[in-house]
């Protein structure tokens, strides 16, 4: 078990707005960093020396390209930077050998104009049935959470050494439409795959927490069937099922709010969520712990609307809430 | 491996526009959120030091970070990132402007 955080440790980097940390829990105390550093993007990383050492070393470790402005993801154990490229769909790169592979996804990709609010923006994203609002790579395919339908993508060859596309058909995605009554989902937090315990050999599970703005929370358990590719092999398959929900309209005794985002563990077991109070224009945020032995899971058919599924699904509840902004009375500086 | 450099153990905060809760009228921001190893909850405010909670406690329980902590991160701007060092339980924030 982990000690209290006793050490906070600090790292700058200057023109990299937008850049992205990232660890890997089950290795070591090794961070990578895909620093948006406008003259010369690179991947750095991060060694933390033993206690009581006053520094550590942040290492340039590739040059990359020119990184876009949508959210990164990182896998450094692939070596792969992935991001949404508009107009394109996913897009991975290997920045160890500097290729590219892309991923034509479904449905157009819109950008929102600035000028709109956040609540508006978060309604309007909500309208992007082709953008992406949360992946997670699962052995050889990728997990695409959109905001009415789930896609599960074989990740297709990277490109030859000489810059040809190797030529291999990609079956068609896996493609599972999800949605609450006529409302679309408009955030996602994939936990990394975990090892399904009733079938370790040949499937992962990645546990998801979803939020449409006016409907609620959902928790899910994606099970992925033969994730690692064999060419004569079965196809990848997936099976969703509805662990838990929090729906906004049956739960909420503090006036009208917003489901406003939310935020999963790398395993799933626990997470917070953000409730924004459109009253007094509060944020709320709600600590959950997960009950993942799914004893009360409702199966979830491609197409099924959620709002039926959740007269029978269990409730989530809330640990407590942690953090209120307006209790903590920041000051905005002015 | 291209260069190198030393980064130093202190403190740090950062803007993250993700949860700015409105355009206008809101005073009170959080910049940046994070779930470390389905435990630790950093937050990262408008102002101020980083909120830290532990929610494997039930109710979760805040955890207070050092006075010294709090005074280094009073001028911090930019965006940030939180990690956990799965050894030695110490977070780690990126800091970038």
């Amino acid at each position: 078990m982990l000690k209290p955080p006793s050490i906070l440790t600090r790292v700058t980097l200057s023109s990299g707005f937008g850049s992205e940390l990232h660890h890997d829990m089950s290795r070591s105390a090794n961070f990578t960093i895909a620093s948006r550093a406008q003259d010369a993007p690179q991947i750095l990383r991060a060694h933390l020396t033993e206690p009581g050492n006053d520094a550590f070393q942040l290492t340039a470790y590739a040059a990359i390209g020119r990184l876009g402005p949508g959210k990164l993801f990182l896998e450094p154990s692939r070596n792969a930077i992935i991001m949404e490229v508009p107009g394109v769909g996913i897009q991975i790169s290997d920045w160890m050998r500097n290729r590219t592979v892309e991923i034509a996804t479904s449905g157009p990709v819109r950008t929102v104009p600035r000028v709109l609010s956040i609540i508006r923006r978060n309604v309007l994203r909500c309208n992007n049935q082709g953008t992406t609002i949360g992946l997670r790579l699962v052995g050889d395919h990728i997990i695409l959470f959109k905001s009415l339908w789930v896609e599960l993508h074989l990740i297709p060859p990277f490109a030859s050494a000489d810059g040809q596309p190797i030529s291999e058909n990609n079956p068609h995605p896996y493609r599972f439409y999800l949605q609450y009554s006529h409302h679309r989902f408009a955030g996602a937090s994939l936990s990394e795959p975990q090892p399904n315990p009733e079938s370790p050999g040949d499937s992962r599970i990645v546990y998801v927490l979803a939020q449409t703005a006016f409907a609620g929370f959902f928790y899910f358990r994606f099970t992925i069937y033969n994730p690692e590719y064999v060419p004569s092999g079965p196809g990848a398959r997936m099976k969703i099922d509805l662990v838990g929900a929090y729906e906004m309209g049956r739960e909420e005794e503090l006036g009208p709010c917003l489901a406003w985002n939310s935020w999963l563990g790398p395993e799933g077991k626990r997470g917070v969520w953000i409730k924004r109070r459109l009253d007094v224009a509060t944020n709320i945020v709600v600590a959950v712990s997960f009950d993942q032995s799914c004893s009360e899971a409702v199966p979830v058919e491609s197409g099924d609307d959620l709002q039926e599924l959740c007269k029978t699904a269990p409730r989530i509840k809330s640990t407590g809430d942690i953090f209120t902004a307006e209790s903590r009375n920041f000051h905005d500086g002015e | 491996m291209l260069s190198s450099y030393t980064a130093e153990r202190g403190w740090m905060k950062q803007r993250d526009p993700i949860l700015a809760p409105s355009t206008r009228d809101e005073r009170y921001t959080i910049r940046s959120l994070h779930v470390l190893d389905d435990r630790w909850v950093v937050i990262i405010p408008g102002t101020g030091p980083p909120a830290i909670w532990d929610i494997q406690e039930d109710p979760p329980k805040p955890y207070n970070l050092p006075e010294s902590a709090s005074s280094a991160f009073q001028d911090d701007t930019g965006d940030a990132k939180a990690a956990i060092d799965p050894y030695q339980g110490d977070i780690i924030i990126g800091f970038w402007k």
